[in-house]
């Protein structure tokens, strides 16, 4: 039997099925409405054209595997205070433009023993160059730290920075009493057309080799746009025997042995006190306007020919009169008490705080004054004036010098000299002017670090 | 008519003040940050200086890096500057 249906029924199902529909659709759109929500930068899932979880196409942030992590140049401690240390590492961030607030560090200083201690932190790191990482007062327990490593973790955050180093220029850099209370002293311009706030500044100071001598930190809460600042660091312990730099001034004593047999070789003119007066005169010549110079002979007594002054030209037409004392033809060498004099004018009140003290002293080697072993009183001598930090070069002269005892008596073994001829004597001389006064690029390095170019806006 | 005259301050004018050293004070920047200030009795009241353009932002023995100790008669010079009293140097008084 057919089904039938009256027309009716059908008009019925389609407003049925149309009334059905419209619920659906409104129902359809409330929820869609209710749940859906449109990809952002921090929705912590990947979604529009992102590259990876909130990172990337349109968000503001680089994703972490598309930077090119920072590393590790150096690391270094250096000795403050007693039992105190500053820890300094350098990091490089090669990225162009990316810079991360925040990136995790681990500072960890070692002897032979094994780890002292541990400084964690975090650090700013701004783009394209190498910038500073600064640990300060570390206590180590009277421990000496050998060895010191920084290792960086994972900076889950890099966003774009429109500057770098190129953001401050450091306009000028003076370091005054080094071998007092050091204190450095630089003006620093903020290129930038915003002002920065609360930056960093790291000065670090190397030898003409690039090796790190020592670091200070400071900080400048406002740096407005297009303004210098001055940025200042101190240090509570000299460091000007530290700091063989051109910026340090010398104070000099000069020791010349006038002992009898100085002119042993019955030549005309005799030798080899007449190279060996040359050779001081020339080297006293070589000292810089700034430096000071004291000039101290001995025989059988040590005698102060020159207290410390900076008219090297008097001092070096002083050491050209130099003559040997007749009577000094069958006298001592009285090493000591040259040593002792030296160490009293260097550390008396015409000592420059702005410099460094330094002793030459040059002798032929045979300590025979005073009577009571001679050779102890010297290296006595020669330890107080390394006590109180002057830098002793000595030079042993003659095939019959004892230089084992030349060594002991200097700072280290390679700042004692072994002279066989007397045309020596003025390369050796020359080899302690360069040794004082290091040229290098990099001698006092200020980086300032602040995130005033980063956007960190979402 | 007399025309008035406005004082135009070109340069930075030396200020010495002298006073008994009382104490340091430190202090933090919005930073955190630390600083000393030092604490002066000139005679009529106590007075702070910032001792940062001397210091930096170090506390590594700050009383010997001044060069002055509590309790000394101290000769204080500096410039007057937008922000304030700056202090160039501190030094002992004489008698």
């Amino acid at each position: 039997m057919q089904l039938y249906r009256p027309w009716a029924f059908w008009r019925r199902v389609q407003y049925g099925t149309g009334f059905g529909l419209f619920w659906v659709l409104v129902f359809s759109l409330s929820a869609y409405n209710l749940f859906h929500k449109d990809p952002t930068c921090f929705d912590t899932r990947q979604n529009g054209d992102e590259r990876g979880v909130d990172c990337g196409g349109a968000c503001n942030r680089f994703c972490a595997f598309d930077v090119i992590s920072p590393t590790v140049k150096w690391a270094r401690s250096f000795a403050v205070t007693d039992g105190q240390y500053n820890a300094v590492a350098y990091i490089e961030n090669r990225n162009k433009t990316a810079a991360s607030p925040a990136v995790p560090y681990s500072l960890k200083l070692y002897d032979a023993s094994g780890l002292i201690t541990e400084r964690t932190g975090i650090t700013i790191l701004p783009p394209d160059s190498v910038y500073s990482i600064f640990e300060g007062r570390i206590l180590t327990n009277g421990r000496v730290p050998t060895q010191t490593f920084l290792e960086l973790g994972e900076a889950t955050l890099w966003v774009p920075a429109t500057a770098g180093r190129e953001q401050f220029t450091v306009n000028s850099r003076t370091l005054t009493k080094a071998d007092f209370k050091p204190r450095l002293e630089s003006e620093i311009y903020n290129n930038a057309l915003i002002e920065a706030q609360d930056v960093e500044v790291v000065a670090t100071i190397f030898d003409a080799r690039g090796n790190a001598l020592t670091a200070s930190q400071t900080f400048i809460d406002h740096f407005p746009a297009r303004s210098a600042q001055t940025a200042v660091f101190t240090w509570p312990l000299p460091i000007a025997k530290t700091i063989r730099s051109c910026e340090v001034p010398t104070d000099m004593a000069v020791a010349i042995d006038l002992s009898g047999s100085m002119n042993n070789d019955s030549a005309n003119p005799p030798q080899p006190i007449t190279s060996v007066i040359a050779a001081a005169e020339a080297f006293t010549k070589r000292l810089r306007s700034t430096d000071q110079v004291t000039l101290i002979t001995f025989a059988t007594k040590a005698l102060v020919q020159q207290t410390l002054t900076n008219d090297l030209t008097s001092v070096a037409n002083t050491v050209a009169e130099l003559v040997i004392d007749p009577a000094e033809e069958r006298g001592s060498t009285n090493t000591g008490e040259a040593i002792m004099k030296a160490t009293e004018e260097l550390t008396g009140v015409r000592h420059s705080t702005e410099a460094r003290k330094v002793l030459v002293l040059l002798t032929d080697g045979l300590a025979t004054a005073p009577d009571d072993d001679p050779d102890a009183y010297a290296l006595n001598a020669a330890a107080i004036a390394k006590s109180k930090d002057i830098d002793v070069f000595t030079i042993g002269l003659g095939a019959s010098v004892n230089m084992d005892f030349v060594r002991k008596l200097a700072s280290s073994n390679e700042q004692a000299y072994a002279v066989v001829s007397a045309d020596q004597i003025d390369g050796i001389y020359r080899t302690i002017t360069a040794a004082l006064c290091e040229d290098g690029a990099a001698v006092i390095e200020i980086i300032p670090k602040t995130t005033a170019s980063f956007n960190l806006v979402e | 008519m007399v025309e008035e005259v406005v004082p135009v301050i070109t340069e930075s004018e030396t200020v010495t003040v002298e006073g008994l050293f009382l104490s340091l004070a430190e202090e933090k920047t919005e930073f955190q940050k630390s600083f000393f200030y030092l604490m002066l009795d000139d005679g009529t009241e106590v007075v702070r200086i910032d001792l940062r353009p001397l210091l930096g932002y170090s506390v590594i023995d700050p009383i010997g890096k001044l060069g002055v100790d509590r309790g000394m008669q101290v000769v204080i010079s500096g410039v007057m500057t937008d922000d304030g009293f700056k202090i160039k140097a501190i030094t002992p008084a004489t008698e």
